[in-house]
C-alpha cells in the first residue's frame, strides 16, 4: 500500500472523496483487526483462567508478547495507525502461539481427567452405582470446557469468574459422580486397587491383604473377580 | 423631276437614293404585282419599265408560249365565254402575267375588271362588279342595292342574317320532298354565323368556304338533319337551302347570274375579268365555274384566272372537254420551280430595270431593249442628269449601284433552288437595298446585310480576311475571281466607308488604286503580282467559280474534306441555323465542347465542386430558340466569319475524329469570345440555380453559397466532435486531417435516444454528404496545398451561424434547384445535400434533455474537474488491493473509472465547462455547441464511469472506538 505522503496532491472533489473513503476503509480495517486481537487476548485470558482453575497452576505470559501488547496499547493511544497496522500481524502471531500453548496445557489436563472418567465408566458398568448418563455428561462437559462463550454485556472479569465457576462446578460434579461410582471403595485403600483393576492391571493375590481380599470378595465386584494362575 | 446639281461624288455618293421616294421603293419591292402595276402617277410607267415579257408552258404540250401568243387567244369576236388559266407556284409571275395581259387588253379597248386577290365575295358582287357595270354602261345593275344591303347586314347583323337563313332554310326544306329532323337549331345558327363571318373575311379564299361541307355533316351531328340522305347530298341540299333563303330575302343574284347579266350588257366588245389569285372562292365558286364552262353563245366574258395548282383542285376545270373555251398555261414545268424567263444568265439583266428605275426618273438611266422588253444595254446618262454630274460609277454598275452585277448575280445563285423565282429575287435585292438605306448609324454595306445570311456563297477567302467581317462580306459579294485572288472595285469600299477605316494589310489584303485584292483560302497575296484589270462584268469568272478549291484532294483526310465542303455555308448557317442542319450539328458540337472545356466540364465556377450536367443537350441556344433558364442565348451573328470557320473545323474534328481535335489551337484563336460565353453561362446557371432571389433560402435571408459552404462543413465538423467546439482552428484542423468526418459515436447514441427514428436517420444522413460539403468548403475557404484560409474563415465565423444558415433554407426552393446540378466528385445531386442540411436543422430542433445535461455537466464541473488520474488510480488501486475483499466488488466502478486516461477526463471536464459556459449564450451557434456537447456528455463513457464511480460510498465512522476493546482486554496485562 502506498503511503499517503507519496500521493500527488488531489485537485478534485472526487479525488478528495476517494481519499477520504480510502482512509475510512483503512480505519475500518484496523478497527476490525484490533477487535480480532482483542478477542484473542480475551480468549487467552479466559483459557488461562480455565487452566488455572483446573490445575491450580499459574500461567505466565511471555515477556515479548507482553511487550508487544504494551506497544500496541501505546499505538492505539497515539492513534498511530501506521504502527498499529505494521504491528498487528506480529501480535496476532504471538497471541496465536500463547493461546495454543495454554490450550495444549488444558488438553493435557483433560486427558488425565478423561482416564478417570473412563475408569469410572467401566466400574459403573459393573457396579451400576450411577446412571451412566451422568458419566457421559461429565465426559461431554470436559470436552466442551474450552468452548468459551461470549456473553453480551459481561466484562472480562465477569467472564473469568464465570469460567472459574464453571470449572469449579464441573469439578464438584466430577467428584460427586466419582464418589458414587466407587461407593464403598471411595476414599479407602481399595480405591487404588479398583482403579488398577479397571485399568486391566492384574494383581497377585499376595499383593492384597486378607482384609482387602475379604472386602473385595464381599463387594459388588465379587462376581467380576476371578483368580488366574499366571 | 429636276436635278439638284449640288450632288457631286465628293460629298455624297449616288445622290439618287438621297431623296428617294418611299412610295416608289415600296412599289418596286412589293410582292404584289398589282402594286407595281398601278398606273398611278408619278410612277405610271413603272410596270412597263420593269416588266420583262414572259414565256410560259402550254399545258399538255409543254410548248413554250410568249405573251403575244397568250394575248392572241383573246378573240373579240368569240362567242360564248373564254377562260385563260395560268397556273404556277407562288412567286413565279402569274400575277405579273395577268397584269401584262390585262394592261394590253385594256389598252386595246377591252373593259377589264381586275379582281383583287384579297377581295371578298360580297365585295366583288356588291361593289366591284356593280362599279364595273356602271363605269362601262353608265347604268346601275339590277339587284346591286340588295347586294349592298346583304353585305352590310352580314357585316353588322350576322346573327340576324344567320337566324333568318336557318329558319327560312328549315321551313323550305320541310316544305320540300326532303324529310328532316332538326335537333339543335341554335347550333346550326351559330355554325352559319361563323360561315357568314368567313364569307366577308379577306384572305379567306384559300379556305374552302361553303355553308356546309360533306365532312362537316359527318362531323357535326346537328347538321345531319336529313333522313335517308348521304352526307354529300345533305351538305349540298342544306347549302342550297341556306343560300336560297338569303337570296330570297335580299333578292340578290348569284355571282354567275350577276356576271351573265353584266356580260350581256356588252354587245360590241367582250368584257374581261381577271381573277389574279384564283382560290376556291367560297359559296359561289362552283356556280362560277359552271358559268365559265357552260356552252352558251350569248355569254360574253373573257376570264383570266391565275392560281397555284392546288387552288384549282376543288373546282376541277374540265380541261379535257372544254379545250376550245379554256386555255391552260403554266409558269413552270409541272413539279419544277424554274421559270422560263429568269435564270442565272438573265438574272442581272432581269433586275437592272428594277434598280435602274429610280435613276430613270431624272434621265440618268435608260436602256436599250429588245422585242421582249429585255434590257440589252444601258444608255449614257441624259444630259444634266445626276449620273451625268456624278461620274462615280462605271457603266457596268451605274444602274445597279449600290450593287454590281457580281453581287446581284450571286444573290440569285445564292437563293435556295426552290426559291429562285422572280418574286423572291426582287424581294431579296430590295430588302438588301432597304437595309442599306435605312441603316441609322454607320453605313451598312449591302454585302453585310442580314438578308444575305440566308443565301449561299461559294467564295472562300483566306481566314485572315474573315477576321474583318465587313471586308470578308465585301469580297464575297462584290468580288470577282481572278485566279487565286478575289478583286473588288475599290469604289465600293470607299462608298461604304470601309476604305477609310480598314488597314487592309492587317487582313492579308492588298488595296491598289482601283481595286482591292483578296487572297483565296490557302493563299497569300504577293504585292504587285497581279496586273489583271478588273473585269467588272461579272461574267468572266463563271467558269472559275467552283474550281477555286485548293488542290489537296490526295492528301485531305475525310475530316478535312468535310470541313472544306462545309466552309462555304457557315455564313448561311449564321443567317438561318435551323436551315443548315449539317453545319448546325458541327458548329453546336464545337461550341458545346469548347464551352465544356472552358468551364472545366460545365462547372459552375472555376474549380467548382459542382457542375451542371448538361448531358446530351447544350448550355446554349442559338438566336431566338427557346431555352431553359440555364441556357445562354448565343447570337450567331456575334461571330466573325474567321472564328466561325475555326469553330466549324473544331466541331467537325470533335465529331469525326475527337482525339485529334486541337483544343489549344482552337481556343487560342477564338478563346476570348468563347470565354465570355463560358463566363456568361456560368453566371446564368449559377444565378438561376443558386442565387436567383436567394434561390435556396427563404425570403429575406440574404446569404450566398459561401455561407452555406461554411455552414454545411462546420456542422459536419461540430457533429464529428462537438466537444472541440467550432473555432476556425478546429475547422481548419478537421479539414487538413485525413480522417473522414463521422457522426460522433456518443452523440449518435444520445441522438438515437432523443430523436425519433426518422430524425435520427436525418442527422446520420448528413455524413453521407460530408465529402460533398467538404468539397464546397474547400472551394470557398481552402488555399492551395490543403491549407485553409484562416483569416477568411475567422471573418465568416464571426457572423455566420451555421444553424441559422440552414434554418434559412427553404425546402420548396431547394426542390427547385435542378437535378442537373451535381457534385463533380460523387455525382450526387446538390439538392440531396441541401435537403440533408435542411432536415438536419429540423431534426435537431426536437432535442430536449437539457436538465439531464445540466445535472451531469455541473457534477463533472464541480467534482471531477482538476482531477489527477494518477492520484485517483493510486487510491483506487489501494482500495482494491487492500480492501477489495471487504468491499465485495462494490469498488469495481472505481476501477473502471480509474482506467480512464487523464486526457479523457480532461476532455470531459472541458466539455462540461463548454456546455455550462455556452448554454445560455446570446449567440445561436454557442447554444448549439452547448446542446451537442451536452448530448455527447450524456453518453460519454468517461462521464458514465465517473457517474458510477461517484456512487461508491464508505460508511464513515471516523476513528472513534478504534482499538477500545483491545485496550480494555489488554488491561489484564498491564
Amino acid at each position: 500500500m502506498s503511503s499517503s505522503e507519496s500521493d500527488p496532491k488531489p485537485e478534485s472533489a472526487f479525488g478528495e472523496n476517494l481519499r477520504d473513503a480510502r482512509a475510512e476503509l483503512r480505519r475500518g480495517d484496523l478497527r476490525h483487526r484490533l477487535d480480532e486481537q482483542a478477542e484473542m487476548l480475551r480468549e487467552f485470558v479466559l483459557l488461562t483462567e480455565l487452566y488455572e482453575a483446573l490445575t491450580d497452576e499459574s500461567v505466565v505470559l511471555d515477556d515479548d508478547v507482553q511487550r508487544q501488547i504494551d506497544d500496541m496499547r501505546s499505538y492505539i493511544e497515539d492513534r498511530d495507525f501506521g504502527s498499529i497496522e505494521s504491528s498487528l500481524d506480529d501480535l496476532e502471531d504471538a497471541l496465536d502461539e500463547e493461546i495454543e500453548d495454554v490450550q495444549e496445557d488444558i488438553s493435557e489436563h483433560r486427558i488425565s481427567v478423561n482416564k478417570t472418567i473412563e475408569a469410572m465408566d467401566k466400574l459403573n458398568e459393573r457396579v451400576e452405582n450411577v446412571n451412566p448418563d451422568q458419566i457421559s455428561d461429565l465426559r461431554e462437559q470436559y470436552a466442551e470446557l474450552t468452548d468459551l462463550e461470549f456473553v453480551e454485556g459481561e466484562t472480562l472479569s465477569e467472564e473469568r469468574s464465570s469460567v472459574r465457576d464453571k470449572v469449579d462446578e464441573l469439578q464438584s460434579k466430577f467428584d460427586a459422580v466419582q464418589e458414587d461410582v466407587f461407593g464403598q471403595f471411595y476414599g479407602t485403600d481399595l480405591e487404588g486397587i479398583v482403579r488398577d483393576l479397571l485399568d486391566d492391571e492384574a494383581f497377585r493375590i499376595d499383593e492384597l491383604s486378607t482384609n482387602q481380599f475379604e472386602r473385595l470378595k464381599n463387594s459388588p465386584l465379587s462376581d467380576c473377580l476371578e483368580l488366574l494362575l499366571s | 423631276m429636276g436635278v439638284n446639281t449640288e450632288y457631286t461624288p465628293e460629298n455624297e455618293l449616288c445622290p439618287h437614293f438621297d431623296d428617294i421616294n418611299e412610295e416608289l421603293m415600296k412599289r418596286l419591292s412589293s410582292e404584289v404585282a398589282a402594286v407595281r402595276s398601278s398606273k398611278k402617277e408619278p410612277f405610271e410607267d413603272l410596270f412597263e419599265f420593269t416588266h420583262r415579257r414572259m414565256e410560259v408552258y402550254e399545258y399538255g404540250t409543254g410548248e413554250i408560249r410568249n405573251e403575244d401568243d397568250l394575248y392572241a387567244e383573246f378573240d373579240e369576236q368569240e362567242l360564248g365565254n373564254f377562260t385563260l388559266v395560268i397556273r404556277g407556284p407562288t412567286g413565279t409571275g402569274k400575277s405579273e402575267l395577268c397584269w401584262a395581259l390585262s394592261h394590253r387588253l385594256e389598252a386595246n379597248g377591252r373593259p377589264v375588271l381586275h379582281i383583287d386577290k384579297n377581295a371578298d365575295l360580297m365585295s366583288i358582287m356588291a361593289e366591284e362588279i356593280p362599279d364595273f357595270y356602271e363605269t362601262h354602261t353608265g347604268e346601275q345593275i339590277e339587284g346591286a342595292t340588295e347586294l349592298d344591303r346583304l353585305r352590310t347586314d352580314i357585316h353588322e347583323e350576322k346573327e340576324t342574317v344567320a337566324e333568318y337563313a336557318v329558319s327560312k332554310a328549315i321551313i323550305d326544306l320541310r316544305n320540300s320532298d326532303a324529310t328532316i329532323n332538326v335537333n339543335d337549331r341554335e347550333q346550326i345558327k351559330e355554325f352559319v354565323e361563323q360561315k357568314l363571318a368567313d364569307l366577308i373575311s379577306r384572305g379567306e379564299y384559300d379556305t374552302d368556304v361553303d355553308f356546309v361541307s360533306e365532312s362537316e355533316v359527318k362531323n357535326f351531328a346537328y347538321l345531319d338533319i336529313f333522313v335517308d340522305q348521304s352526307a354529300a347530298d345533305a351538305a349540298t341540299m342544306l347549302t342550297d337551302a341556306l343560300w336560297d333563303a338569303i337570296r330570297s330575302e335580299y333578292e340578290s343574284p348569284s355571282l354567275d347570274t350577276l356576271l351573265e347579266e353584266v356580260g350581256q350588257a356588252f354587245t360590241d366588245t367582250r368584257p374581261v375579268i381577271v381573277f389574279e389569285d384564283w382560290s376556291v372562292t367560297s359559296l359561289d365558286a362552283i356556280r362560277l365555274r359552271n358559268y365559265m364552262e357552260r356552252d352558251n353563245d350569248n355569254d360574253r366574258w373573257d376570264f383570266i384566272v391565275a392560281g397555284t395548282p392546288d387552288s384549282f383542285d376543288e373546282l376541277e376545270f374540265q380541261t379535257q372537254t372544254n379545250e376550245d373555251r379554256f386555255e391552260f398555261y403554266e409558269t413552270t414545268k409541272e413539279g419544277e420551280d424554274q421559270v422560263l424567263f429568269l435564270d442565272e444568265s438573265s438574272a442581272v439583266d432581269f433586275i437592272r430595270p428594277y434598280l435602274g428605275y429610280v435613276k430613270s426618273i431624272d434621265g440618268s438611266v435608260n436602256y436599250e431593249r429588245d422585242a421582249e422588253n429585255r434590257v440589252t444595254d444601258i444608255i449614257d446618262p441624259g444630259e444634266r442628269s445626276r449620273c451625268d454630274f456624278c461620274g462615280f460609277c462605271d457603266p457596268e454598275f451605274r444602274d445597279l449601284f449600290p450593287f454590281n452585277s457580281t453581287f446581284v448575280k450571286r444573290v440569285f445563285t445564292g437563293l435556295p433552288d426552290d426559291d429562285k423565282q422572280p418574286r423572291k429575287y426582287v424581294q431579296t435585292i430590295f430588302d438588301i437595298l432597304s437595309d442599306y438605306y435605312n441603316a441609322t448609324d454607320d453605313i451598312l454595306p449591302p454585302s453585310s446585310s442580314n438578308e444575305l445570311k440566308d443565301l449561299t456563297n461559294d467564295i472562300d477567302l483566306a481566314d485572315s480576311v474573315y477576321i474583318n467581317t465587313e471586308l470578308g462580306d465585301l469580297a464575297e459579294w462584290y468580288g470577282t475571281i481572278r485566279g487565286d485572288e478575289i478583286h473588288v472595285d475599290r469604289r465600293f469600299a470607299v462608298s461604304f466607308g470601309i476604305d477609310q477605316t480598314v488597314d487592309y494589310e492587317d487582313y492579308g489584303v492588298i488595296a491598289e488604286e482601283e481595286k482591292i485584292r483578296f487572297p483565296k483560302r490557302g493563299t497569300t497575296l504577293i504585292d504587285g503580282s497581279d496586273d489583271a484589270d478588273i473585269d467588272s462584268s461579272g461574267d468572266e469568272d463563271d467558269t472559275s467559280e467552283g474550281d477555286d478549291t485548293e488542290d489537296e484532294g490526295e492528301t485531305q483526310s475525310p475530316e478535312e474534306k468535310l470541313i472544306e465542303d462545309l466552309r462555304s455555308g457557315v455564313q448561311n448557317w449564321q443567317a438561318e441555323p435551323e436551315e443548315w442542319d449539317e453545319h448546325d450539328v458541327y458548329l453546336r458540337k464545337g461550341l458545346r465542347d469548347a464551352l465544356e472545356r472552358l468551364t472545366g466540364g460545365f462547372r459552375l465556377w472555376d474549380d467548382a465542386p459542382i457542375e451542371y450536367r448538361v448531358g446530351s443537350g447544350n448550355p446554349f441556344v442559338i438566336g431566338d430558340e427557346l431555352g431553359d433558364p440555364t441556357q445562354i442565348v448565343i447570337d450567331q451573328h456575334d461571330f466573325v466569319r474567321s472564328d466561325l470557320l475555326e469553330l466549324l473545323e473544331f466541331g467537325v474534328m470533335r465529331s469525326e475524329d475527337p482525339s485529334n481535335a486541337d483544343y489549344d489551337a482552337f481556343l487560342s484563336q477564338t478563346g476570348t469570345q468563347l470565354t465570355e460565353y463560358a463566363q456568361e453561362w456560368r453566371a446564368t446557371a449559377t444565378q438561376h440555380e443558386l442565387e436567383q432571389s436567394g434561390r435556396i433560402f427563404t425570403n429575406g435571408v440574404d446569404l450566398s453559397h459561401r455561407e452555406l459552404a461554411l455552414s454545411g462543413y462546420a456542422l459536419c465538423v461540430l457533429l464529428d466532435d462537438p466537444w472541440a467546439g467550432l473555432s476556425a482552428d478546429r475547422i481548419a484542423a478537421a479539414f487538413t486531417d485525413d480522417e473522414d468526418l463521422t457522426l460522433d459515436d456518443d452523440l449518435a447514441t444520445a441522438l438515437r435516444d432523443q430523436l425519433d427514428k426518422n430524425d435520427y436517420q436525418r442527422v446520420r444522413r448528413l455524413f453521407d454528404h460530408a465529402e460533398e460539403l467538404a468539397a464546397l468548403f474547400e472551394d470557398e475557404f481552402a488555399l492551395t496545398g490543403n491549407a485553409v484560409n484562416r483569416l477568411r474563415l475567422k471573418q465568416y465565423l464571426d457572423y455566420v451561424s451555421p444553424f441559422e444558415v440552414i434554418e434559412g433554407l427553404a425546402k420548396s426552393r431547394i426542390n427547385r434547384v435542378s437535378g442537373k446540378v451535381k457534385f463533380v466528385s460523387s455525382g450526387k445531386n446538390l439538392t440531396d445535400v441541401l435537403e440533408a442540411l435542411y432536415y438536419l436543422e429540423k431534426a435537431l430542433d426536437d432535442v430536449s434533455a437539457l436538465d439531464a445535461m445540466t445535472v451531469r455537466a455541473e457534477r463533472i464541473d464541480s467534482e471531477l474537474c482538476g482531477a489527477n488520474m494518477a492520484y485517483i488510480e493510486n487510491i483506487v488501486n489501494d482500495i482494491q488491493s487492500s480492501y477489495g475483499d471487504i468491499l465485495s466488488g462494490s469498488q469495481e466502478s472505481l476501477a473502471k473509472f480509474a482506467n480512464e486516461s487523464q486526457e479523457a477526463v480532461d476532455e470531459v471536464c472541458t466539455a462540461a465547462k463548454l456546455y455550462l459556459d455556452r448554454r445560455d449564450s446570446s449567440r445561436d451557434v454557442d447554444r448549439w455547441i452547448a446542446l451537442l456537447s451536452g448530448l455527447k456528455l450524456l453518453e460519454s463513457q468517461t462521464a458514465e464511469r465517473f457517474e458510477a464511480a461517484r456512487e461508491f460510498e464508505v460508511s464513515t465512522n471516523g476513528d472513534g472506538g478504534l482499538g477500545s476493546e483491545f485496550m480494555e482486554v489488554s488491561d489484564e496485562f498491564v
